[in-house]
């Protein structure tokens, strides 16, 4: 009974911080159509800068809260507002889901840059753990929290105060009506613009009320787990509302709070469960998510009215295909000539996250449908081919076989169906849900989990032994791709091959047939198409593209952890994909690489000459730079507002001119080839190289286009030539 | 005569909004069958039904004797219904030929009549309907009086025995809507295909259907033949009350 008292105030005390996170998410949602991923990031940011003011500067607590949570977050999120949500107005499901997500890994670059992530960040409880109110339940002593009651009376004065806002005043009113009757406004026109910036505003402030608060009840602040705690409980509660109805989403809020406690409470006191216990936290509101969504009534086959969208991607033809394939593989065998056998490993990482990034592209490019995890289901290939395909003598000289690589393969390709099946009947974002839903609990749940965990009846395990796992080079036939030169190499060939594959199948009926579905589900099925099998051959093969790259990237990186599948990176992942541009191979090649080798490459430099003039200690050192190199992916995801067919469409449009114009393409040629000819015969550095890469790629194309310019402006030859081109337009 | 379709006591709601009460009518092989009135009457709706797209209330659905009121879509289609959609559900990714091009690979895979060259039946549909010199167009890029046209042309790529055709002539001149009519006209007495034609143009819709149904307020209003629709005088009243959206 004491037990139960305490689980249930522990419980109803996270309930309404989740129910309030949650509401602010579907006041955003509903007056932007933007679910806003980057809601949870507010949470955690305001926690820090709450921590910052009360810790650092030692401000009183309620002043601190006060400016956090209703001076700062407002204006922020107002912000936010203004600067990115507006201009998503015409985009797709996707574009608008790696906006925000984009913007919530920039947020977590802001508190990786402010405060440093590998120490504890303590909050204490407002008034202390001794404020608090001791009762008398059979025969124990039960606390309530000052700090308890506070939650709850905050969350009910603000519940309070919404509502009397909502029901008194005009803007209330009208913020009421775009809840609850969101189509009806849209026939209207779309929401006013002041009324969604409120909106975003309260949102907001709810959001860093949640976030300062249930920081408080975790005792300190921590970027991860804040975030993916309130992003999976402010989602579950939200989507129980159906993103429409606050008193369900408050319930729902409570549900979960409940449910948390109540299961790790009780699983802490048996010990069969302990091993289990912690993972509980995460674990129960992702699950919640998965089965909430599952419940939600169907959405009717409609057109994703698509017509109006400004995405735009131009299929390559198999020749153009096989030549861009053979130019990349020459690119790389030739860089790999000069580099170090750390970059060529950095870049080997890279090809395999790119070989993970075709599997979004096919899934989310080509079908339509999104994923949200692509790393996740890389992890169980790669840990399925760990445990069954290891030969050879002990650690230096054992290979991955080809045997274990397929196994991987197979086992993931069947996970695609099965989270498929389920899934068949969701789209959009409520598909990305569940599928983030699965990522999280595979690494929060399967992933750290210190036992063995066997797939039944077939024996194969999936368990993430001693959480570090050490994946060995590949062995086919007789070769084996020890050094790192043989694994980027292998690595770049199969990506060819992989991507002229995708391209191929785009070609085909059965890709046509994908595009079909993607544009209109309802028109394909009218035709007579099969929509399930579609839609899980395309899962299956996109899950199957998954586990290779997984594999290869775990042999690439040496030794992996838990953290390496964490779903923040999967996200990484995908919005490097469709910036790059999530119709195209190139984009996904872009994405990848990106992600892999960029962000490391920059990093490392920076942060190398970060160590070294650490006694700059100035707003523009080096560490400076490095955060900003951190943050520069997540910056360009933020503004795919304005550019939605990704950057290779925009790269390959700016090179246009080079190829037309002779004189600048050979000398573009040659300055490269002198570049390449000095860094190889060690003239000098390979960071010359990259630095006259950078240049000459940034020169050429500006001054071939000033001159192409200067070409067509140049007066017609002669007054006769006007009048007929005037005709013939 | 034999009726191809028939529909049988159709009722749809919207949350409590009845948007068909107890509709029954027929389309006849072989004939144009036109289905009009009012804005929000339920044509749309009853075709949704009719493809399957929305599950009725109550009601049953039989084309040439095959009861199809449990069926999916695509068994629908399978069966011989195909359709436009009045808000174009045009595959956007895709140029003109490659619309039709899906469609009519979508259909040699379902295993009913004969395959077909697609890339010839489609360069036939697409001189058969003007679109020829569209045809490496991205239909993103076509107005929506073409637009239509492809909707109809991808609906015939699956050679159906009945096509549904939801408003194809809003968008389009009047001089092509002439156009589209005489061919519609000429491709049903040639080949045999049967349609149902939603259409705001009453004169177009007169001229062309062997039997019409007036939809009001989701209820069946009357049925006949061009001339009793004209004499109707319930059908005037309905169409009295919102004048502007009969032209
Ligand atoms: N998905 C839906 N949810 C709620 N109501 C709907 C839905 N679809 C249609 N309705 C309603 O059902 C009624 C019939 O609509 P329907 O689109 O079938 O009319 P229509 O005869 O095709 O009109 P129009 O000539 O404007 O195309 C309308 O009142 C409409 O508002
Ligand atoms: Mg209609």
């Amino acid at each position: 009974m004491a037990n139960f008292v305490v689980f249930l105030i522990a419980g109803i005390t996270s309930g309404v911080l989740f129910a309030l996170a949650a509401t602010g998410l579907v006041l955003t949602y509903t007056t932007s159509g933007i679910f806003n991923f980057a809601h949870g990031g507010v949470a955690m940011l305001a926690a820090y800068v709450f921590y910052q003011m009360t810790q650092v500067w030692m401000w009183p607590t309620w002043l601190a809260f006060v400016v956090v949570c209703f001076i700062l977050a407002p204006i922020f999120q107002i912000g936010i507002y203004r600067v990115i949500m507006r201009r998503l107005a015409g985009t797709s499901e996707i574009t608008k889901i790696v906006v925000t997500i984009s913007l919530m890994l920039a947020m977590f670059g802001l508190a990786q840059w402010g405060w440093d992530q590998s120490t504890l960040h303590a909050i204490p409880l407002f008034w202390g753990v001794e404020g608090e109110w001791t009762f008398h339940i059979g025969g124990r002593d039960v606390y309530l929290q000052y700090f308890q009651v506070f939650a709850i009376a905050t969350a009910l004065l603000l519940g309070v105060i919404l509502s009397i806002l909502f029901k008194r005043t005009r803007v209330g009113i009208a913020m009421r009506a775009v809840v609850d009757s969101p189509d009806l406004l849209k026939l209207n026109g779309g929401v006013p613009e002041k009324i969604a910036a409120l909106s975003w505003a309260i949102g907001g402030s709810m959001a860093a009320v949640a976030g300062v608060l249930v920081a408080q009840v975790q005792g300190n602040v921590d970027a991860t787990s804040l975030t993916i705690l309130l992003i999976t409980c402010g989602v579950t509660a939200a989507m129980i509302g159906r993103l429409r109805s606050i008193p369900m989403t408050v319930f729902g809020g409570v549900l979960i709070g409940l449910e948390m406690s109540f299961f790790s409470g009780y699983a802490s006191l048996h010990s069969a469960w302990t091993s289990w216990a912690p993972s509980f936290g995460v674990a129960i509101p992702v699950m919640s998510l998965f089965v909430v969504l599952l419940l939600l009534p169907q959405d009717r086959l409609r057109g994703a009215s698509l017509s109006r969208l400004r995405e735009r991607f131009v299929v390559p033809t198999m020749k153009t295909s096989w030549i861009a394939a053979g130019s990349l593989l020459a690119f790389v065998v030739g860089i790999s000539q000069i580099m170090g056998s750390a970059d060529a490993q950095t870049l080997a990482g890279g090809m395999a996250l790119s070989i993970m990034a075709l599997s979004v592209t096919l899934l989310t490019g080509f079908a339509g449908e999104i994923n949200l995890a692509p790393i996740s289901f890389g992890a169980i290939g790669a840990i399925v081919a760990y445990h069954h395909g290891l030969i050879g003598p002990g650690f230096p000289d054992q290979r991955t076989s080809l045997w274990g690589i397929f196994l991987g393969i197979v086992v993931t390709m069947i996970v695609g169906a099965v989270v498929a099946i389920p899934a068949l009947r969701l789209r959009g974002l409520h598909l990305a849900l569940a599928t983030m839903a699965f990522g999280i609990f595979l690494s929060v749940f399967i992933l750290s989990f210190t036992g063995t965990v066997t797939i039944p009846l077939v024996h194969i395990q999936l368990s993430f032994v001693g959480g570090a796992m050490t994946v060995p080079p590949v062995k086919f036939l007789l070769w084996s791709f020890v050094s790192p030169k043989a694994q980027l190499l292998s690595s770049t060939a199969l990506f060819c091959l992989l991507g002229i594959g995708l391209i191929a199948i785009r070609r085909s009926s059965y890709g046509r047939r994908l595009i079909a579905m993607k544009d209109s589900p309802a028109a394909s099925a009218t035709l007579g198409q099969n929509l399930m099998w579609l839609k899980i051959s395309a899962f299956m093969l996109s899950s199957a593209l998954a586990a290779v790259g997984g594999i290869l990237y775990c042999i690439a990186l040496g030794s992996v952890q838990t953290s390496t599948f964490d779903i923040m990176f999967s996200f990484a992942l995908v919005m490097g994909t469709v910036v790059g541009g999530i119709g195209s191979v190139s984009g996904a090649l872009l994405g990848g690489v990106g992600l892999g080798v960029g962000l490391t490459a920059i990093q490392h430099t920076f942060f190398n000459l970060a160590n070294a003039h650490n006694d700059w200690g100035q707003l523009l050192s080096w560490a400076t730079a490095y955060h900003l190199a951190a943050l520069l992916p997540a910056t360009i995801g933020i503004t795919l507002g304005g550019n939605p067919s990704g950057s290779v469409a925009n790269i390959v449009e700016s090179y246009k001119p080079i190829i037309k114009d002779l004189p600048i393409l050979i000398g573009t040629l040659v300055a490269l080839g002198i570049a390449y000819v000095m860094t190889l015969t060690h003239v000098w550095g390979n960071w010359w190289f990259v630095f006259c890469f950078g240049i000459i790629g940034i020169i050429s194309p500006a001054v071939a286009e000033r001159r192409m310019k200067a070409s067509n402006s140049q007066p017609p030859q002669s007054n006769n030539a006007q009048p007929e081109m005037a005709v013939l337009q | 005569m034999t009726s191809l379709l028939e529909v049988s006591n159709v009722s749809v709601s919207f949350r409590g909004t009845k948007a068909l009460v107890d509709v029954s009518f027929d389309c006849q092989a072989g004939q144009i069958t036109g289905l009009i009135g009012p804005n929000g009457a339920g044509k749309t709706t009853m075709f949704n039904v009719i493809s399957g797209l929305l599950k009725p209330t109550s009601g049953a659905i039989v084309l040439d004797g095959v009861d199809l009121s449990k069926a999916n879509p695509a068994k629908r289609a399978r069966q011989g219904i195909s359709r436009t959609f009045q808000r174009l559900e045009l595959f956007v990714s895709l140029t003109v030929r490659e619309n039709l091009v899906v469609a009519g690979e979508i259909r040699n895979s379902l295993g009913r009549g004969e395959k077909f060259d697609v890339g010839a039946e489609a360069d036939r549909v697409m001189s058969l309907l003007d679109l020829t010199d569209v045809a490496d167009v991205d239909v993103a890029a076509l107005p929506t009086g073409r637009a239509r046209v492809v909707e109809v042309a991808r609906a015939l790529m699956t050679r159906p025995k009945l096509v549904l055709l939801d408003e194809p002539a809003s968008g389009q001149s009047e001089e092509e809507t002439e156009r589209f009519g005489e061919l519609l006209r000429k491709m049903v007495d040639d080949s045999g295909l049967s349609v149902c034609l939603v259409e705001h143009d009453v004169p177009l819709v007169m001229r062309l259907c062997d039997r019409i149904h007036v939809l009001n307020f989701g209820e069946l209003l009357a049925s006949g033949t061009a001339a009793e629709i004209r004499q109707n005088t319930a059908v005037a009243d309905a169409y009295l009350g919102a004048p502007e959206e009969t032209i």
